[in-house]
């Protein structure tokens, strides 16, 4: 960061190429927007150009430093628009995503099955965008980011058992968004 | 075994589901693994939370799958190392303002270092006070012409009945150049009759010596004038020659 404060090219270079990736998934799963995200980490990395001295090494790494950054905008983001509900990704998938296109029984592609996975992927997506934020953020670093509850604690900068207890809570909101405890009482049943 | 199977709650079983599931369950103990297996054959309730929390998770894996490769657009990284340039040229200019700032700065001070340094050798020892003070602190008068003879002082005859009003008012005017005698202060129109009148040069300054007014700004400006001395030498009166 010593580097990038003087102004040297290819340590930004590093220190952007080392976790925009991170940030742009947690934004893009925060937000469901690809543009939301592309100005979230734009924000996020000019906070870092312009005033790079407010970053302490010994108050943590620089990856919790940079994911702090991404939350306080996406709050900001939120509390512009709380009452919008973003769906999906503006109609395009975002840079490098891509759904895999399913293959049938005898090991060829099938239009049907592949609608039907971008269906459900669509809904447990709008799903996870309903999520209360505190919720969201847990769901998109433990079960989409694959982080573990250390991590994300880290990350987040609470403790484990709040990452615990928040992804319990957000998976049981899930399932009711998704109306599967339903199918949990008819399954019941039938058994 | 059997006792903790039988102990276990759907509480319990809906508190440890998640991390079971999520972590393939290694989050939790074969125990822990044991009671909820054997909770799910007794409770199909459980058994079929259990089978929803597994689809959830396959949804959230096809969700993660789906943007696990997606990065930031590559303009974003043009745009900043763009504006990284832009503020290192910012600053560069600023170093560069700073540094030719300080240059200047310095340079004056050493063009007025200079300077002082010339008019102090230039006027700042005392070889002409003349020269250099524009109102001196105690001319001396140049006599250029003693009108009237060391042995017989020559009478001011205009001077030997000055008019009341016009001694009142501190001048006396002689007849032939209708120019006026200033007394000085102190100087006493009963001398007149054994003054003598002596022409000096001088500088206006000196008449400020002499306790007359004087215009600061032609202070060094040299004048005639004639003085009426009195037989002690001291100048009792003083007028301007044009």
């Amino acid at each position: 960061m010593r580097r990038v404060a003087r102004g040297e090219d290819e340590a930004f270079a590093e220190v952007y190429r080392a976790h925009q990736a991170g940030l742009y998934r947690f934004a893009l799963r925060m937000t469901g927007s690809a543009w939301v995200a592309e100005e979230i980490v734009q924000e996020i990395f000019m906070t870092v150009l312009r005033q790079p001295g407010r970053y302490d090494a010994s108050r943590g790494a620089l990856g919790a430093y940079l994911f702090g950054i991404a939350r306080n905008r996406m709050h900001k983001h939120f509390d512009r628009r709380p009452n919008e509900v973003p769906l999906g990704t503006d109609g395009e998938l975002p840079a490098g995503a891509r759904i895999a296109a399913p293959e049938n029984g005898n090991g060829k592609f099938s239009p049907a099955v592949w609608v039907e996975q971008k269906q459900k992927i669509d809904e447990v997506r709008r799903a996870v965008l309903e999520l209360p934020a505190e919720f969201r953020e847990a769901v998109a670093l433990c079960d989409l980011e694959e982080l573990s509850y250390e991590e994300a604690a880290r990350l987040l900068d609470c403790p484990i058992g709040t990452i615990r207890s928040r992804l319990h809570r957000g998976r049981a909101l899930l399932l009711a968004r998704l109306e599967m405890l339903r199918d949990v009482g008819r399954k019941a049943v039938a058994r | 075994m059997k006792e903790e199977v039988l102990k276990m709650t759907c509480e319990e079983f809906g508190a440890l589901g998640p991390a079971f599931e999520r972590a393939g369950g290694s989050a939790v103990e074969d125990t822990q693994r044991t009671a909820m297996d054997a909770h799910m054959q007794s409770c199909a309730r459980c058994a079929a939370l259990y089978d929803s929390w597994g689809e959830l998770q396959l949804r959230l894996q096809a969700l993660a799958g789906e943007t696990r490769a997606a990065e930031t657009p590559r303009r974003v990284e043009l745009r900043l190392r763009q504006e990284l340039r832009d503020l290192s040229d910012a600053h560069e200019f600023r170093r560069r303002r700073r540094v030719f700032v300080g240059l200047a700065l310095a340079a004056a001070a050493v063009l007025a270092v200079a300077v002082a340094v010339h008019y102090k050798m230039k006027y700042g020892t005392p070889m002409s006070p003349a020269a250099v003070s524009p109102a001196p602190q105690n001319p001396q008068p140049e006599i250029v012409k003693q009108t009237a003879p060391s042995d017989a002082p020559r009478r001011v005859e205009a001077l030997d009945r000055p008019q009341p009003r016009r001694v009142n008012r501190g001048a006396v005017e002689t007849a032939s150049t209708q120019e006026a005698f200033s007394w000085l202060p102190g100087g006493s129109p009963m001398i007149a009759d054994e003054a003598s009148v002596v022409r000096v040069r001088m500088q206006r300054a000196g008449l400020g010596a002499l306790g007359l007014p004087v215009n600061e700004e032609r202070a060094g400006e040299w004048v005639t004038v004639e003085l009426l001395v009195g037989v002690d030498g001291q100048p009792q009166a003083v007028r301007l020659l044009r």
